[in-house]
């Protein structure tokens, strides 16, 4: 029956059965992304321009790099609050390492995030093998982490002149900016490692249930350590493409950035319970925020605004997406 | 025979690992008083430990209500937002020469009502504790920059700044508070049914609502007490500044995390106790205490927290394990 079902709509509609499907596969959080760029296009005037266009890619691709390695780790059950000053932490690396080494850019930017990927397998260490709590470890982490920031910038900043690094944030490549490159970077490899890889299954059986994965043999305890380990150098590229940007090494820059990240996942309809988590959801997520920011901003409201709004737009996102999660499983 | 010789061996050492488990707080706090003892002879004397008790009775006050909320199996990270939107209308209000004792209790009021809020939407919106404090945190922060913009207010009548700043002899009025709020909660902990029923709450949420608890009720009023604490803790804050603004008390959350966290509250809720919060509020401020005189800047004190917090909590860890496993 289910079978003859199936035929029916193949040989009728062909094309608005896949048409429907495709849609149906579509988060849901895509949609007030759309709804929102075009009321924001109908009421501020600046906002459907090229170059505020451009703006707005170069502010979500920090925040969309950083959330995908928090999705990660939310999917497995975890949350990792350093986040942020791991973020200033290979921005840091990188201008000390070019102006008292003399290092080459490119040479100290992969230093910067092997740096932050070490930092995150710490983390993941004593998480694991110390069975604690990661809201508690990743807090202890945050306030060591921005402790050996503020301790290399001696409460400071230090300037980065170096005109090739300055292009990973502020140059175009074939008519975009380069930010669009490093995100889908980042995109293509989270999406790799999720979705065709064992690694992708384990994070997600890791988040469902801790002890039912360790009774299928999963060594969850390296997982964790390699999870960690992912999210802390997608945060230290986010970190890269900011400490361009801004061509100096702030230990401020990456203040909260954590909570911005956290954000962007829950809005994209991940649960914080762990064992689910959607990329595009994500990504879409990080695009909200920015959007919503950039559009405020533009309608000329302040600060207060900007951040009150922010905090509804989590909740309400949490609501919107346990709301689907909960009339989906009424349909079936 | 010798089945039962090892048997009370064994019993002997479980005594051991639970008694360590049991006093290992006060161990870790004695350690650390000898210490800075030794790297200051002022350190032990009556206007530094008052002093350091003073300090510590600020976090105990936030501390207790985040513990209320995280032994019902919750977590509060709006305490920073509730308790500056709550101060600036104190403030605001004293300004307008409002009575000293009607300003306060309207300060008490939102926070108790910031709370219920919070309440309210992780009960019956049923989002996670920590979306809808992270939320309200930001909700709240904005509506607090919104209604103060950046004013200062300061010149507060002398009867508002007693309760921070003054002293009943040679005692610091703030630790008068601290000592009542720890006699209340203790009470109410240990000794009502409200008490055991947040115990239940948090240990297991499910039996706790099949056995016939309003567990919503329960989780509503552990973040309306978080609330107040927030409120109670901001008037005593700019009672002892003298001054009030927008972004006051941006600590506050996080410390009384920390205080609960070295008191050893559990994250899983349903386990811990108000009077070993206590300590871990004075273990925060020794540790400052400890650094300054060790002269470290403050650039790496957050080094030293952060990485002495990671350690009691596996130390509590391996003592839990050891008595578990005897």
């Amino acid at each position: 029956m289910h079978l003859g079902r199936q035929k029916g709509i193949t040989m009728e509609k062909n094309d608005t059965g896949k048409l429907a499907l495709w849609l149906s596969r579509v988060p849901p959080i895509f949609w007030v992304l759309v709804v929102l760029i075009i009321g924001l296009s109908v009421v501020a005037r600046e906002f459907a321009t090229v170059s505020n266009v451009f703006n707005l890619i170069v502010q979500s691709a920090t925040l969309t790099i950083m959330g995908l390695g928090m999705m990660v780790v939310i999917a497995s059950g975890g949350i990792d609050l350093s986040l942020g000053s791991i973020m200033t932490l290979s921005g840091t690396v990188v201008a000390f390492t070019i102006q008292t080494w003399n290092l080459n850019w490119l040479l100290a930017t992969v230093l910067g995030i092997a740096a932050c990927a070490l930092w995150g397998m710490i983390t993941g260490t004593v998480i694991a093998k110390g069975r604690i709590f990661p809201f508690i470890v990743t807090l202890g982490m945050l306030y060591i982490s921005r402790s050996v920031v503020l301790g290399i910038l001696d409460g400071g900043t230090i300037p980065i002149y170096n005109e090739s690094f300055e292009l990973i944030a502020n140059g175009f490549t074939f008519g975009l900016p380069n930010p669009v490159y490093v995100t889908l970077a980042a995109l293509l490899l989270v999406t790799l490692l999720m979705r065709r890889t064992v690694f992708g299954r384990y994070v997600y059986a890791i988040g469902s249930s801790d002890i039912g994965a360790r009774w299928l043999g999963i060594n969850v305890d390296l997982y964790k350590i390699l999870i960690y380990a992912l999210s802390a150098m997608l945060a230290g590229l986010a970190g890269i493409v900011l400490a361009s940007r801004m061509i100096t090494a702030n230990w401020i820059a990456g203040e909260g950035a954590e909570f911005d990240a956290i954000a962007a996942v829950v809005i994209g309809g991940t649960s914080l319970a762990g064992g689910s988590g959607t990329i595009m959801g994500t990504v879409f997520g990080a695009l909200i925020i920015t959007v919503l920011r950039n559009g405020l901003v533009l309608l000329g409201l302040g600060n207060e605004a900007i951040t009150a709004v922010t905090g509804i737009a989590v909740m309400i996102g949490v609501i919107l997406a346990q709301w689907m999660l909960r009339g989906g499983s009424h349909g079936k | 025979m010798v089945s039962n010789d090892s048997l009370s061996q064994r019993r002997v050492s479980v005594d051991l690992w639970g008694f360590l488990g049991r006093v290992s707080r006060l161990l870790v706090l004695i350690v650390m008083g000898a210490a800075v003892t030794a790297l200051s002879p002022q350190f032990l004397t009556a206007g530094n430990l008052l002093n350091i008790l003073r300090q510590a009775s600020l976090i105990f006050v936030l501390a207790a209500g985040q513990t209320v909320v995280i032994l019902a199996g919750g977590i509060d990270l709006s305490m920073d937002s509730v308790a500056s939107l709550s101060g600036v209308i104190v403030a605001n209000m004293l300004e307008a020469d409002a009575p000293v004792p009607i300003a306060m209790a309207v300060g008490l009021a939102i926070g108790v009502g910031l709370g219920l809020f919070n309440g309210v939407i992780v009960t019956r919106v049923r989002l996670p504790p920590f979306v809808t404090t992270f939320g309200t945190w930001l909700l709240f922060k904005g509506i607090t920059m919104w209604y103060n913009k950046y004013r200062v207010i300061h010149g507060f009548p002398e009867s508002f700044r007693f309760f921070g700043k003054g002293r009943v002899g040679a005692v610091p009025v703030i630790i008068l508070v601290a000592g009542a709020v720890l006699i209340i909660f203790y009470v109410l902990l240990r000794y009502t049914t409200f008490g055991r029923k947040v115990y239940a709450t948090g240990a297991n949420p499910e039996a706790s609502r099949v056995s016939g608890l309003h567990i919503n009720r329960i989780l509503i009023a552990t973040y309306a007490i978080s609330g107040l604490m927030a409120a109670v803790a901001i008037q005593l804050y700019i009672g002892r500044l003298g001054s009030s603004l927008s972004d006051q008390g941006q600590f506050f959350a996080m410390d009384a995390i920390w205080a609960s966290l070295l008191g050893g509250v559990s994250f899983v809720g349903g386990i811990g106790a108000i009077d070993q919060v206590v300590i871990g509020a004075i273990m925060i401020i020794l540790l400052r205490n400890a650094l300054n005189l060790l002269g470290v800047p403050p650039l790496w004190h957050g080094f030293f927290t952060g990485f002495v917090v990671i350690v009691a909590v596996l130390g509590e860890r391996f003592l839990a394990a050891r008595g578990e496993r005897g």
